[in-house]
């Protein structure tokens, strides 16, 4: 079965009382509940005179974090870091934390798309939304754009993207498995016209979410 | 890492005086739980518990392993608890503070010590080869009594949990996948629930459920493990203001009657997945 | 002008020129960067709000951390204190300091002696992203107290909201307050750091000064 548009998406804001900011992403059966706190007092180990640090933790459903979550918390950290306009906030930190709460397939993309929604609700100053989506290519070519955990047991080639909301720009790509070129522009093509969806979901979830807030306006 | 700052002058003598006069920050009774509610995940073993706005998500999941040399016919409990910045964001993390580790111990002692969970059942080929069960308890969010909530949510999920299911013959085990076989769930002998008490006032007021404004002023504390036939599984009172052996007792009075409102919730909450699950609602 | 935006999302500034003006002039608050001649691009997502003819623009957003800004006021719980100034927890990233003379009267045979955990109602004198914020209990307007300075006197309690909701409750028409009004018989400070303090004198002043609390907490979302 081939899917081309990612899983039903549920996003909740504002979940936890004692951090600044955090946001819950589902797409089907992948959740990612996120915290972001800051910009707030930095170890002077990590402080940066010109700028904020970013701290990113990825935290595993079972286990404990481990290589795998390192690297995730890393791609997280790099990514955000060229958005994240980090120089309003010298000398401070700002810490996010992401908890995989199940895990079925594209979690990647929800890490990022968690991520986004919790600095979204934050308030923490960004030039642009980051969207991440994630796709695969199966045995007879076809591309599957977010795949489940199933899915991706038979998948030939993986591929995760994420796109600058503004010119949709790539800020991450990571590919495993065996592909062509050809392949690689199909699936970044793909997955690029779902991160405008998905850009237009996450605007819809922020307009009603402030009309919440405001119900005179 | 953000420091913490400590309730103000006046806010903690508001705070005193409030229950003084009988009243808590959220207008609760005295001895009154703030709403509970558990949430049960489409795979099994993943239980969602909110307490007020505490949140604790516990995971539970199996693989099998090599039995301890000293017990080679039970099964292996794993807790894992750790406390993240999205809980409380002055912790550092990688390094615990001293509620953290208190607080797992006592879910350990609740969970483990008192034999909730039966191990020998867990057993697959005696000396070779057993299931060692692991608990992941995730602290989301805390404002106050993490303790109590992380014990309904690892209670909930081992309750709802289910192993594959293995047959042995001879040396072979075969480990059934969980749409081939029906999976089995845990034997649980009893379910041990944790009720903390705050103390203030030099004992003479006590609050259960403690709100993390009314922990911030509180001057004692003791967390009674208890199930519901009424037995006590363990007593922790780590320091703080002495007590009275009578409030003790009061105390344990109380806390029975809870735990028996806690064990009703914890089940309705399984009787509603099954339901939802045989009706083939959870998809 | 869409009624809400994102980040990335371009508004446009519609500078009306005056002659005689060829760079003019404008401020742009929070949530906003320039983006070029007659635009800029929010960095945040909400509401964006704007005073064209006194070339202001800004994004409401729904921050709950606090950014210090000069002239603003402030709740705040001593940390810290040294003979010359105390430290100050007002909810931003760093520790503001407010100066031990900074107080209406006060000299320095006549310093006050104050506690940690002390709670100061001050303005912001001095606020600047590269340095930790200054504060002072004077209104530099009058060089009186007018209100500001130590909160000790009866039960005060203190709650925490988002910085958008403070910003609308420093309204004294707003419904809620009005509501609360009939009620009960208060006094309130609402701070623009996300911070708000009660203080009821009736018999009842602890149950009502915990009811106003959490009438005021639910219209935080």
């Amino acid at each position: 079965m081939t899917t081309d548009s990612i899983r039903p998406i549920d996003i909740s804001y504002n979940l936890l009382s004692r951090v600044d900011g955090s946001a819950k992403f589902s797409a089907g059966n992948s959740t990612v509940l996120c915290s972001v706190t800051g910009p707030a007092d930095v170890r002077i180990r990590d402080e940066k005179l010109d700028k904020a640090t970013l701290d990113v933790i990825v935290r595993p459903a079972v286990g404990v974090t481990a290589t795998k979550e390192t690297s995730l918390a890393y791609m997280l950290r790099t990514t955000f870091e060229t958005v994240i306009l980090l120089s309003h906030h010298p000398r401070t930190q700002i810490q996010v934390v992401a908890q995989i709460i199940s895990d079925d397939g594209s979690i990647i993309s929800h890490l990022i798309n968690a991520t986004t929604m919790a600095l979204l609700d934050a308030g923490i100053p960004m030039k642009a939304v980051v969207v991440g989506v994630g796709c695969l290519v199966d045995d007879k070519g076809k591309i599957s754009i977010d795949p489940t955990a199933d899915e991706v047991e038979k998948a030939v080639s993986t591929h995760n993207f994420a796109f600058d909301s503004v010119s949709l720009a790539v800020l991450y790509s990571e590919s495993t498995g065996v592909f062509t070129e050809e392949q690689y522009f199909q699936c970044f093509e793909a997955c690029k016209s779902c991160a405008e969806q998905l850009h237009n979901t996450i605007r819809k979830s922020v307009q009603a979410r402030i009309d919440y807030e405001n119900p005179q306006q | 890492m953000v420091k913490e700052t400590e309730p103000s002058i006046p806010e903690r003598a508001f705070i005193l005086q409030a229950l003084k006069e009988g009243y808590r920050l959220d207008c609760r009774n005295k001895l009154e739980f703030r709403n509970i509610d558990i949430k049960l995940g489409r795979e099994f073993g993943h239980a969602e518990v909110q307490l007020g706005s505490t949140r604790v998500f516990a995971k539970v999941s199996c693989e099998v392993t090599r039995p301890y040399e000293g017990r080679p016919t039970e099964g292996i409990l794993v807790l894992n608890t750790e406390m993240s910045p999205m809980a409380v964001p002055s912790l550092e993390p990688g390094r615990p503070s001293e509620d953290e580790v208190l607080a797992s111990r006592i879910i350990e002692k609740a969970l483990k010590r008192s034999n909730a969970i039966d191990t020998e059942g867990l057993c697959i080929v005696a000396g070779e080869k057993v299931w060692t069960i692991r608990i992941d308890i995730h602290f989301l969010d805390h404002d106050g009594n993490v303790v109590d909530a992380a014990c309904i949510a690892a209670l909930t999920a081992l309750s709802h949990f289910r192993r594959p299911d293995v047959t042995v013959a001879g040396t072979d085990v075969t480990i059934h996948s969980l749409k081939s076989r029906n999976p089995v769930p845990l034997s649980i002998h009893h379910m041990p629930i944790c009720v903390t008490f705050a103390f203030f006032d030099n004992g003479n007021l006590f609050v259960v459920d403690p709100l993390h404004r009314e922990e911030q002023v509180r001057e004692g504390d003791m967390t009674l493990t208890i199930n519901k036939h009424r037995e006590i599984c363990a007593i922790s009172k780590a320091g703080g203001i002495p007590l009275e052996l009578e409030t003790i007792v009061e105390c344990s009075q109380i806390a029975a009657l809870k735990v028996k409102d806690i064990t009703a919730l914890i089940q309705a909450a399984l009787d509603r997945d099954a339901q939802e699950r045989k009706f083939g609602t959870v998809s | 002008m869409s009624s809400y935006v994102l980040p990335g999302d371009s508004i446009p500034l519609n500078l009306i020129l005056l002659p005689g003006e060829p760079d003019p002039k404008l401020i742009l608050g929070p949530g906003l960067i320039r983006q070029d001649e007659d635009s800029a691009m929010s960095t945040k997502a909400g509401i964006p709000h704007s005073n064209e003819t006194e070339r202001k623009w800004f994004v409401e957003s729904n921050q709950r951390r606090y950014v210090p800004s000069a002239g603003e006021d402030v709740l705040g719980i001593i940390t810290a204190k040294t003979s010359e100034y105390y430290r100050v927890d007002i909810g931003a990233a760093h520790a503001a300091v407010l100066d031990s003379l900074a107080f209406e009267g006060v000299t320095r045979r006549s310093k006050p002696n104050l506690k940690v955990g002390t709670l100061i109602y001050a303005q912001i004198s001095e606020a600047n992203k590269d340095i930790d914020a200054e504060l002072t209990c004077i209104n530099p307007a009058t060089n009186r107290a007018d209100g500001y300075g130590v909160l000790d006197k009866g039960y005060i309690y203190m709650i925490k909201c988002s910085l958008g909701l403070c910003r609308r409750l420093r309204n004294e028409e707003h419904p809620i307050w009005t509501r609360l009004r009939q009620k009960y018989k208060f006094e309130v400070i609402v701070a623009v750091n996300g911070r708000i303090c009660l203080k009821s004198n009736s018999a009842r002043a602890t149950i009502e000064t915990i009811e106003i609390a959490n009438a005021i907490k639910e219209h935080d979302v």
